[in-house]
Order: structure tokens, then sequence, then C-alpha cells
């Protein structure tokens, strides 16, 4: 037991030493203890007061030694009292678990049970002085005293024994006589010292110690060495996740109004008090209502509320005894009340009505009596009518307006301006009387107006090039190109014109001031034939400058005798003297640089040759008009290879590039490849021809330059083209969006922007491309699709037979071979991320139609500075239309 | 509360008129006039009133910028006015319609397409300075007495420029040229009491007293203008600029001993080749005196009237889609109106003798034309163009095609003429801008419809009032007319 003890007192040493000082205080306090011996004798009851008394330092001592003492304990008690102390023995035996426990308490213990007086309080000593007996124990049974049955521990009767015993010491010496209980009571150690420190006013027991000195283990101090050097923990400084789920709950709570605050209550409350509550939609989730100020009633809804809302049905009053079939007769309708409800008391009927308990005028006695519901059928169908008109699944419909799925368009009003009316029709001065004579009119095939925008060249299916002037209508130049004699005559109309761009001077540092001024003037290159003309209808400032210029510059001999030649040729017509000086220097010097050219390169007669055009008098003036006094009489022509003398190959398209120096030729050889004639670069200021493709691609059908880099556009029938020529390669090929080919049938000269183009294609659609988006078109905007065309499935409309991109505005306009004209907003942004804006502006229909062919617009082309669109037609005309 | 066109109530009418014969205006007391009255009858009541009922004359009748066309009521109540106050009525007395005169004609060749014409300020029987295509300058008399064919050229200089003359301008005894070479010629001539016009251009020869040369490089001429003075001229070129130069006496001589003395000094370089007929080397040569900038785009319309005192007014208009005033004595701009859309020319009103606000009419791409009151709240240069436009009167359309001149009445009333591309003539009344008065054909077209495509007649190019009593209008084909604008 004391083994035990100790063992657990190990245990705790032990934890002690491990640092856990969470609930080792008390241990450690006894660990600490001087008496510690001592204590643990207290705690062992009797064994401990042996070791008191033996002075036993058993900290060491085996179990078995502790069972040796108790027993040299027991010994020791046999000598007064064997019973008590055989009951001690089992006692210590019982309450092993109880080491508090006293020995006198044990005894007494057991004396309760048989041999305790239980007389009461009675004058003990007088009523059984003498009697051998101090009572009764609790069976009735007499309490014999000490002394008096004459037992083995009789009472010392004799006062002296007595005396004699107490002053011998021993056990005896701490013992008294007990009255009541009529025996001798031993006063063990253990008890004497409870009373010696109960009297010294001292804590009873010895395990207590009251003033043990305290240690301060914590303090507020920062120790150098605390007692843990564990760092501060992360939670410390971590918001608790525990916490905010809690406030998370009670903030869901608050908003979802099952949790309320004081306030609220307290405001339900007052409500409450005044009686009714807030009135509100009863059907306000269902999408459709509206707020006062126009929102949907749902809007301020949570995600649940805006469900369907299920509205409970009124609880219903459970069946009373009225509804019974055979109800008690209080439950019944009397005859007066009957009576009154069929009368005219409404206010009765009503009352009547509400009570539920009475419904039956007389009871039924029987259950198989009971009629039939008599609602039956019609509740039923009611009902079946309820679930068929009311759909118990909430259909998620999304109500989106149509109009809000297209992008917005700007008004067009914002976008103008842009050309809205026909204004102006440009007319040859022949043309009245040739239609009255012939019958038909020559068409318009080529427009385009001079970069200074004051006169725009028309060039006619007749070999005629007309140069209007825009602002007053009237033909002031008529170019009359001779009818080839040889060769088949159809493929020697005129093509394509072309102006050169507008350019300050061009890069050649060679020429000297005056010719480069010369050079500078208008140039207007027409694709005539099989050769491209160069005629300059120096009219105005730029001839009158360049002529002052070159008068004072001319020591050239080339010039004094090329217009000699001139004059020499018979050259008698009303000429301006400085026009034609101009024009004289100007052919002179392409003559000579042509001779030159041809010279060195000698047999090479592939590519183009230069020389001046020598024009066929008994044709007709080359140039009428009341500017043909003022502007010069020569050309220079340039005769483009032919790849077979038979076939001829007339010149289909003239491309500028934007300096103004170079210039690309395209014949229209059709549907045969392989040709390498085809495409041919002219450089002006040294008059010398290039080929830049050794093989080509047949039916070609348009080619324009990079308004600023070296790049060169071929479009054929199937694909576009885009070619580097300062690498000599091919960059890209821009095909059709679709598994089609492009069906390539017009073109535009690319935007100013350099980036985009439009290709136009036989079934009506316009294609813009570009290019450095992707080789598939950015938008296919499909024109030409009259109304009877749209019908059909196929849906090819008529093509497209001219496109044109405004130099400066955003506009850029498609012709249709059906005779209309569509104008539209092509907006070019200079960053890459956002694309351009197409959008239609303004249709013009029935332009230029001629009433037996049907035949509409061949070319249009903007002004270079105002929204104004010129479109020539196969009627002969050509319209303006300005905003 | 308008009450119904065709329930006949009384309308109080007050006459009231400016024409400058007295015996013409009638007592201002307000008369009480059917509302269902139209022209006629109203004229009729203005006859009784002057007491003119056996010589009826008569009468045009506006109210608030609108000739009565219908019912008077219809008129009034469109214009929102209540029938039962008293409306102030202008009566004036009625243009003869065209179908009641001949158009005097005169032809010039066929080559010469005229491109330009002018008044020559000369009390002679209607004589007109004409710039052709070719670049020659002809005076056509066009005799208003006389019907078909009885014009005649009187003089030609045949070599006046290089370049079509684009734009020509008399004043007094001073005429100015232009071309889209960019040359400006300034003519002139000694000039006794009795001269005549032959005595300007035909024998003797051509006086030409200045070219003015180097303020437009990068384009022609394309308007002029002189000054109410005389001594001053303004140009206007197709690069956007307004030029102003000095031409009086004084500077005109300063010029030629210039030129004289460069002529003595170096040898003839014959640096101009571009001279008219006669040797030119010795033709003195100004320069700008100030250079007004501020157009975007060619200038083609240009007006400088004297109306407003000081130096008058110059106006400009531009392809730019813009009217500008310019001070011509500070050269800087005054104030300046957006048109929205190109004004291909401009015409101003004269003050004559009175004292009338300067007033510019503007017309170009565009069948319609405007009028432009510079006094109006004036417009920032960063202001926004609706806002400008709102007080720009314009009027209906007219014209099918473009208005290329316009011309105010040289008296300072209230006429306007217009020429068109499509051939037409038209008279317009200030007062009521919406429908014109009179459309005049040179060239009748063949159809009267307003296709442009089929015989169209062709464009007018020149217009001039000869005097305040008719119209010459050039067109393109050399043909000059001169329709007699008089009232009843």
């Amino acid at each position: 037991m004391g083994g035990k003890q100790k063992q657990t007192h190990d245990d705790v040493d032990e934890g002690g030493d491990d640092g856990s000082f969470s609930d080792s205080e008390l241990s450690e306090e006894l660990v600490s203890e001087s008496e510690l011996s001592e204590e643990l004798v207290l705690d062992d009851s009797d064994s401990g007061l042996s070791e008191e008394y033996d002075g036993g330092n058993d900290d060491d001592s085996g179990e078995e030694d502790d069972s040796e003492e108790e027993d040299d304990n027991d010994s020791d008690e046999d000598d007064f009292d064997e019973l008590v102390l055989h009951d001690e023995i089992h006692a210590d035996e019982d309450d092993a678990d109880n080491p508090h426990q006293d020995d006198d308490s044990d005894s007494s213990e057991d004396d309760d049970d048989t041999k305790r007086n239980t007389v009461g309080a009675v004058p003990v000593a007088d009523w059984y002085r003498h009697e051998d007996h101090v009572g009764y124990d609790k069976h009735g049974e007499k309490v014999v005293k000490e002394g008096a049955g004459g037992g083995a521990g009789e009472p010392p009767t004799d006062a002296i024994d007595w005396f004699l015993k107490r002053v011998e010491g021993g056990k005896d010496a701490r013992s008294f006589y007990d009255e009541y209980e009529g025996r001798t009571v031993n006063v063990t150690p253990g008890e004497l010292d409870l009373l010696r420190r109960l009297r010294e006013g001292r804590m009873p027991s010895r395990a207590i110690n009251p003033h043990a000195p305290f240690d301060d283990w914590f303090s507020r101090e920062t120790e150098i060495m605390p007692l843990s050097a564990a760092p501060e923990p992360k939670r410390r400084f971590v918001p608790s996740k525990h916490e905010a789920k809690k406030v998370l709950k009670l903030v869901r709570a608050l908003r979802k109004g099952t949790l309320k605050t004081l306030a609220q209550k307290r405001e339900e409350e007052a409500k409450a008090a005044e009686g009714g509550s807030e009135p509100y939609l009863l059907w306000g989730d269902d999408g459709d209502a509206l707020l006062e100020d126009g929102r949907p009633y749902a809007e301020g809804l949570s995600a649940r509320m805006k469900k369907l809302s299920h509205v409970a049905a009124p609880k219903q009053r459970r069946p009373g005894h009225g509804q019974s079939y055979n109800p008690p007769t209080e439950y019944l309708k009397e005859e007066q009340e009957e009576q009154g409800a069929t009368g005219e008391d409404d206010a009765l009927k009503e009352a009547t009505e509400k009570d539920d308990d009475r419904m039956l005028a007389a009871p039924i006695p029987s259950m198989r009596q009971i009629p039939a519901y008599d609602k039956l059928v019609s509740e039923r169908f009611e009902r079946c009518l309820d679930l068929y008109l009311c759909p118990r699944v909430e259909k998620k419909r999304i109500n989106i307006d149509p109009r809000s799925l297209l992008p917005a368009l700007p008004k067009l009003s914002d976008l103008r301006p842009y050309p809205r009316l026909r204004h102006v029709t440009y007319q040859r001065g022949d043309t009245s009387r040739t239609a009255k004579a012939s019958g038909a009119r020559a068409a318009a095939v080529a427009v385009a107006v001079d970069p200074s925008g004051e006169t725009v060249a028309v060039g006619f299916d007749d070999h005629v090039v007309a140069i209007f002037d825009v602002l007053t209508s009237v033909e002031v130049l008529r170019f009359s190109l001779p009818i080839p004699t040889e060769d088949d005559r159809d493929e020697a109309a005129v093509r394509h014109i072309s102006w050169r761009p507008a350019v300050g001077t061009i890069s050649d540092n060679s020429l000297p001031l005056g010719e480069s001024r010369a050079a500078a003037a208008p140039v207007l290159a027409v694709a005539y034939g099989s050769r491209v003309l160069l005629v300059m209808p120096a009219v105005g400032p730029a001839a009158a400058e360049a002529a002052a210029s070159v008068a004072a510059a001319a020591s050239n001999a080339n010039l004094a005798k090329s217009s000699k030649q001139r004059r020499q040729a018979g050259d008698t017509s009303a000429h301006g003297p400085l026009a034609d000086t101009v024009s004289a220097v100007w052919v002179a010097r392409h003559k000579t640089r042509a001779a030159a050219a041809a010279a060195t390169e000698g047999s090479e007669a592939s590519v183009a040759s230069w020389g001046t055009y020598e024009h066929d008098r008994a044709a007709g003036a080359f140039c009428t008009g009341p500017y043909a006094r003022l502007t010069g009489q020569g050309a220079v022509s340039i005769s483009l290879p032919r790849a077979n003398r038979a076939n001829f190959v007339p010149c289909s398209s003239v491309a500028w590039h934007g300096k103004g120096d170079y210039f690309v030729s395209v014949n229209a050889l059709h549907n045969r490849s392989g040709d390498s004639s085809a495409v041919v670069i002219h450089r002006l200021s040294s008059c010398e021809s290039a080929k830049p493709f050794s093989k080509t691609f047949g039916g070609l059908k348009f080619v324009s330059f990079h308004p600023s880099k070296p790049q060169l556009f071929l479009g054929t029938m199937n694909h576009v083209r885009m070619y580097d020529l300062s690498r000599r390669a091919l960059v890209k090929k821009f095909l059709s969006g679709t598994s089609a080919s492009l069906s390539l049938r017009a073109g535009c000269p690319v935007h100013s922007s350099g980036d985009h183009f439009l290709c136009g294609a036989e079934d009506g659609t316009v294609s813009w491309f570009d290019t450095d988006l992707s080789t598939k078109p950015y938008k296919v905007l499909r024109l030409g699709l009259s109304r009877a065309a749209s019908k059909n499935a196929a849906g090819a409309g008529a093509a497209i037979s001219a496109l044109a991109f405004h130099p400066r505005r955003p506009l850029f306009v498609a012709c249709c071979d059906d005779a209309t004209v569509h104008v539209y907003h092509g907006m070019v942004y200079a960053d890459l991320m956002s694309n351009p804006t197409v959008i239609p502006l303004k249709t013009f229909r029935r332009v230029h139609t001629v009433p037996k062919t049907g035949e509409g617009v061949t070319a249009t082309c903007f002004h270079p500075r105002q929204p104004w669109l010129f479109t020539a037609g196969a009627d002969g005309d050509v319209h303006l239309f300005c905003d | 509360m308008v009450p119904d066109n065709d329930v006949d109530v009384e309308v109080l009418v007050r006459f009231t008129t400016r024409h400058r014969d007295p015996a013409m205006h009638v007592p201002a007391t307000p008369l009480a006039v059917p509302s269902s009255t139209a022209r006629r009858g109203l004229s009729d009541v203005v006859n009784a009133l002057l007491n003119r009922t056996s010589v009826p004359t008569p009468f045009d009748f506006f109210i608030d910028g609108v000739r009565i066309t219908g019912p008077l009521g219809r008129t009034i109540s469109s214009l929102g006015i209540s029938l039962e106050t008293t409306v102030t009525l202008e009566y004036a007395p009625c243009i003869r319609p065209p179908s009641d005169v001949t158009p005097a004609h005169a032809n010039t060749p066929a080559s010469a397409a005229c491109y330009t014409g002018t008044l020559l300020a000369r009390k002679l029987n209607g004589e007109m300075l004409v710039g052709a295509f070719d670049g020659s300058l002809r005076v056509v008399t066009v005799p208003l007495d006389l019907t078909d064919a009885g014009g005649v050229v009187v003089s030609t200089v045949p070599d006046a420029h290089a370049a079509p003359v684009t734009d020509v301008c008399a004043l007094r005894d001073r005429c100015v040229s232009s071309a889209k070479d960019g040359t400006v010629v300034v003519w002139g001539a000694e000039m006794p009491a009795d001269v005549t016009v032959e005595s300007l251009f035909h024998p003797p020869a051509p006086l030409c007293l200045a070219r003015l040369e180097g303020a437009h490089t990068d384009g022609g001429v394309e308007a002029v203008a002189l000054a109410p003075g005389g001594d001053r001229v303004a140009t206007a070129g197709a690069d956007g600029r307004v030029a102003l130069w000095r031409v009086d006496d004084t500077a005109l001589e300063k010029a030629a001993r210039a030129a004289g003395d460069s002529k003595e000094a170096a040898a003839p370089t014959r640096k101009r080749k571009a001279a008219p007929s006669a040797d030119t080397a010795d033709v003195s040569t100004l320069s700008a005196a100030a250079t007004l900038s501020g157009h975007a785009a060619a200038v083609h319309g240009l007006a400088w009237s004297d109306a407003g005192g000081g130096n008058g007014a110059l106006f400009s208009g531009s392809w730019d889609g813009t009217v500008r005033q310019w001070d011509a004595g500070a050269g800087a701009l005054i104030t300046h109106a957006a048109v929205g859309y190109a004004v291909s020319t401009a015409s101003a009103r004269d003050a004559c003798d009175g004292e009338v606000p300067p007033l510019l009419a503007f017309g170009g791409a565009r069948g319609a034309w405007g009028i432009w009151d510079p006094r109006m709240a004036p417009v920032s240069l960063s202001a926004s163009a609706p806002s400008a436009a709102s007080r720009l009167k314009t009027t209906g359309t007219a014209h099918a095609s473009w208005v290329r001149r316009l011309a105010f009445q040289p008296n300072g009333e209230c006429l306007v003429a217009s020429a068109s591309l499509d051939g037409s003539v038209c008279i317009w009344d200030l007062r009521g801008l919406d429908v014109p008065l009179h459309t005049l054909h040179g060239i009748k077209p063949k159809s009267k419809t307003k296709n442009l495509t089929k015989d169209a007649a062709p464009p007018a190019l020149g217009l001039a009032w000869l005097g305040s009593e008719a119209v010459a209008a050039a067109y393109a084909n050399g043909e000059i007319y001169a329709f007699p604008v008089t009232s009843y």
C-alpha cells in the first residue's frame, strides 16, 4: 500500500522532471516538503505512525519492508485489544482507498454495529452506577461495563492500578475510561497530534501547509531565460477562423432576418403594437411586378426570395365535435338558429357559418348512413383546373430585347458628311450628238480625280480621255487616242487611268531644279491598248511654275531639238508656248533616256520600251477643248512587252506608288499563267521598266502598291498576294473566308493606312482584308443582293464592279453591276487594339442605267479632300454625289 | 387658338413698304381684311388705298420672311401668329415674270467658254466683262432693247492669262482678273469722262497696270474682289489663303518705277512668258500687302462690300465649309461660321447711301444657298458647327445642282440672283427666302424633270447685274443671256 503510494510519488516525480507543470503543482509541493516522510506516514494511517516512532527512513525500502512493519504494528496492538486490532486490520483492508481514516473511528464504527450504547443522553453514571452494564445496544443487548463481566479486558476497578498503569506509560498512559460506553479508550498518537495541533491553533492536518513559501513561477518581468523559449505562436497574430465563422454565421442570420438586433426587435414590437404589419407584394417575386419607380420588384430580393414563393395554405382547424357525423346535441343547429340563418339577418348567418362546430342540423345515427360528399365532383374538377392552369415548376425565362444584342450604331447624322445626293453630272460635250446619231453613247470606263481635286479625268471606251473641271462641270480637255488599225480594235480601248500622286519633287538629284519641278507636274497614266500613255494635262499653277523655271534653266540641246522637231512637224495649232515647252522638255527627256536605255540594253526587247507618243494626225487632233491651247500636245508612250505577237495583250490596270516615281502596269491576260510580262514596274525618273516576276498568275484583276512600303498587291481570281519588292518574296496570300474561291472581280487601291484593302467578288460580296490581322477577310459584306436575288437560296447578287476608299475620310464605296452604289463608313483606327468600324450609310439605286444592256457603274473614286463621290457609268456620264 | 382656315375671319393688317417713291406708301392705319384674301385681293386693297385702281399694280406681300402665296390666314397661322393681333405686311411691286420679257442674247466663240463674268461699271447699255477658259477676256454688250442675237463682243484680250480666267471684278476704272495659274492682273485706263469702254481694251492696247504675284503659289487664284474704294484688291487661292494687295495710284507708280529700273539695269530675261500679247516685260509686279490664312481648303468665294463703314466688309467662303469675315485693315479674322458644305461662291450686299449692315450670301456644293449676318452672336473658332449653323438662313432647294454664282442687286435692295450648274438662274427676295420669285432659263432644258443626265442645259458660270434692272448670265457654251428684272 505504502509502496503503491510511493510508486505514484515516483511517477509524480518523474512527471515533474518532465516539466509538465500543469497539474503537478501539489506533488511538486510534496516533493519539496522537508517533512516528506512524515507526511507520507500520515497519509498511510497507522503504518505511518510506526514509521514516525521508529524514526524510519523508508524512502528506499521495498514492499516487503512495509509489510513487516505493518506486522510489527499489529503485534504491538495485539497486546491491548485483539479484537479492535482485528477489526482495524479488516477496516484497513476494506478502506484501502481511504488512507486518512483513523483507527479509532474504525473501531467505533465496528461498535456501532454491535456494541454501541443506544440509551441516549441519560445520566449513565447515575442510572447504571450499580449495574454491570451501562445501557443497551441496538439489538437490545446489554452493553457490559469493562470489568463487570470479568472478560479479557477488565477495567481497572482499582483506582490505584489505573493510576499506576497510566504512570507506567505505554499505551495506557494515553487511555481513558468512557463512562457512556463503559470501556477504556486508547488515544492514538495521531489523534493526540491532531488534538495538540488543534489546541495550538494550527492546521489540523499536517498535509496542509498554509505557509508554504510562494514560488513566483510567473512574473511580469521579462526573463532572460523564460520558462518556455518557444516563440510566440502564429495563432496569436492570425485572426481566428473559428471566430470568423461564428461572426459570419451571425451576420448571415442578421441578413437573412432570422436573427434580429435589439433595435429591430423593438421596432417590430412597436409595429405590432401599432397594429398590422408592413404591406408587401404577395406575387412580387414572379418577375413582372414593378416598384413605383419602375424597377422590378424582384431586384431587391435575395436569391432565395427571388424563387417562386411558396405560400402555405392556411392551417385548417382540427375537426371538432361539430364535424362529427353524430355530434352531441349542443353542437347541433337549433331550430330557431336555422330559421334565422334562412332569414334576413346576415350578421347572424355569418356568425353561424363561422361557427364550424355547428354543422349538422340533425345527427346521423350510424356511419353507414353518412351521405356522399355533395361537392366532391365540383371540387375535384376545380382542382384539376388549377393544376392544369398553374405550373408547379418555375420556368426560367430570359427576356432579352433582341435589339439590345445588336451593336450600338452611331446616328447617321453623326457620321456626316458623306455622299447623300447626286448633284453634278459631267457630260462630254459631244455626247448628246453622238447619242442622237448612233443611238449609243460611249461608256465611261475609268474615272480619277487629280490630287489637287480640281479636275477629274474620265476614260471612255471610244478611245477618249476627257478631263472635266470639278467646280464647273465643263469638259476642259479631251485626248482623242487613235484607234489602232492593226490588231483587234476592241482590245485597244482605254481600260484604266490613274493620276500620279501629289509629290513635291521626285528625289532625283541628278535633275536640275527646273526639270524636277516639271517632273512634279500632274501626270495621268492611261492604260490604253498594249501600252501605257503618260499625258501631262498641265493646266494651272504647276504647269506655269514648271514652265517658268524650265524656261529659266533651259539650256538643254534636246529641248531645242525637240521643239524644233515639233515645229517642223507642222504643229500649227495655237499652242500655248510655255506649256508646249514644258511638254517638250518632258517628252525630250524621256525620249533621250529611252533611247539611251534601248542602246544599252540592246536586243533585250522583253521589257517595255519607252518613247514619245507620235500622234496620227490623220486621226484628228490629239488634244482638244478649252484648255487645249494652254496645255501640251505631247505624251510619253510605254509599249508593254508581248508574249506573243498573235496574242494581243491589252493593259488593264495602272497603279502608282505613293511617292509618285514608280508605277505598275498589269495586262489582262485571262486565265493564262506562266507569262512573265504580265506585271511590269516602271520608274518614271529614270525611264526604266522591269519585270519583277519570272512567272505570274493569269487573270490578274487588280494591282496596287502599298502607299508607303515597297509592297505590291496582286489580285487574281482566287486570291490576293502581297509581295515584298525589296526582298523579292511573297509575304502573304489572302484567301476567301469560305472554302469557295474568292472569285475576285474588283479590287481597290490599298487604304491610306496601308493595312486594309477591299475585294469585290462576282457573287456580290465585298471582303475587307486587314493585312495585319489574318489572311482571311476581317469582314464580308454581302452587297448586290437585289430583292429577287435574295429570294433564291443561292443568294448570288450582282457582281461588284468597282471599289474605292476615301483617301482622308472614313468612307468607302462599292458599286454593283445592278446599278447600285453603296456608301459605307469605314473607320480605321491607328491602334492595333480596335477593329475597323464598318457602317452602311447610303445606297444609290439605278445609277447610270443603260436601258438595253442594264449595265451600271463601271468605275468610282473619291475626291481627295471633300466627301464627294464620283461614279462613271456605262451611259457615258460621270456623277458627283455630295453631302 | 388657330381658327380653321376655311372659316373666314377678319385679320387686322397694317401695310408697310420700303418703296422709294412716296406715292407708293399707304397710311399705316390697320385694316380689317378677310383671312381668305390671297395676294390678288391684298393687291386690290393696296391699289385702292393708293388710288391706282385704273392701272392696278400687282404686289408681293411678305410677313416675317415669308412670301404670301396662298390665303393670308393660312400663311399667318402656319407662322404661328395669332389672327387677333395686328399683322404687319410688307408689300412691294411684283417682278415681271420671265414669260413677259425676252432675254437678250449674245454669243462668244464656243471654244472660249465663259468661265466668269462681271459688270463693267459703265453707264452704258449692259456691258459685261467675261473671262474664258482659254485665258481670254472679252467685253460684251447685251443691249436690253434688242431681241435675240443682239449682243456684240466689243473687245477681246486673247491672252490675258495663260490659264483659265477664274474670276473678274470691276469697279470704276479698275478691273481685276485672276487665273488658275495663280496670276492676278489689274487692268485700267486713264479715263477721260467721255471715254467709252472700247478705249479700255480695244484701241488703244489694253492697259495692264500691274501683275500681282507671289501670294498663291500652291494653286490657282479662284476669286478676286476689289475694295469699295478701288484702292485694294483681295484675292483668294486654292491654297486656302486670302491675300490683300494695295493697288492705289501711288503703289502702282512706285511699282512701275521699280520695274523700269530693273529693266534698265538687267538684260531682259524673259522670265514671264505667260504674259498678254503686248510686250509685258515692263509690267510692274506688286507683292501682297497681307496674307490672311485660316481656311483649311481652297477659297472659292470672296466678297467685299462697302457696308458697315470703314474698310467695308470682306468675306470669304471656302471648300472647308466655313465663311469668314476679315478685318481688311488689320488683316485679322473677325468672325466665322460653319456652313456644313463646301462654299464655292459668295456675294455681299452693297450699302447704297444708307447704313446697311453687311450681309453675305454664300452658296456651293448644294442646291441651296444661305445668308449670313455676322452681327449675330460672334462665334469663337472653337465653337462647334451646329450652333453656328443655326443662325445661317438657308433657302430651299430651287436648283437641282450646285450654286455657282450669287449676286446681290447692286442698289442695296432685297433681290439676289443665283446661277447654278443646271443652267437655271433664280431671282430671290430676301424678305421671303423660301421660294424664288422667278426661275430664269436662258437655254431651256429639254425636259422639265430634274434629271440631270438627259440633255441638261449647259451650266451658268457667270452672273452679273446689269444695273439694277437686269441680270446677265454667262453659260459654259459661250452664250450670254440678259434677263430684265423689272417690277411693275
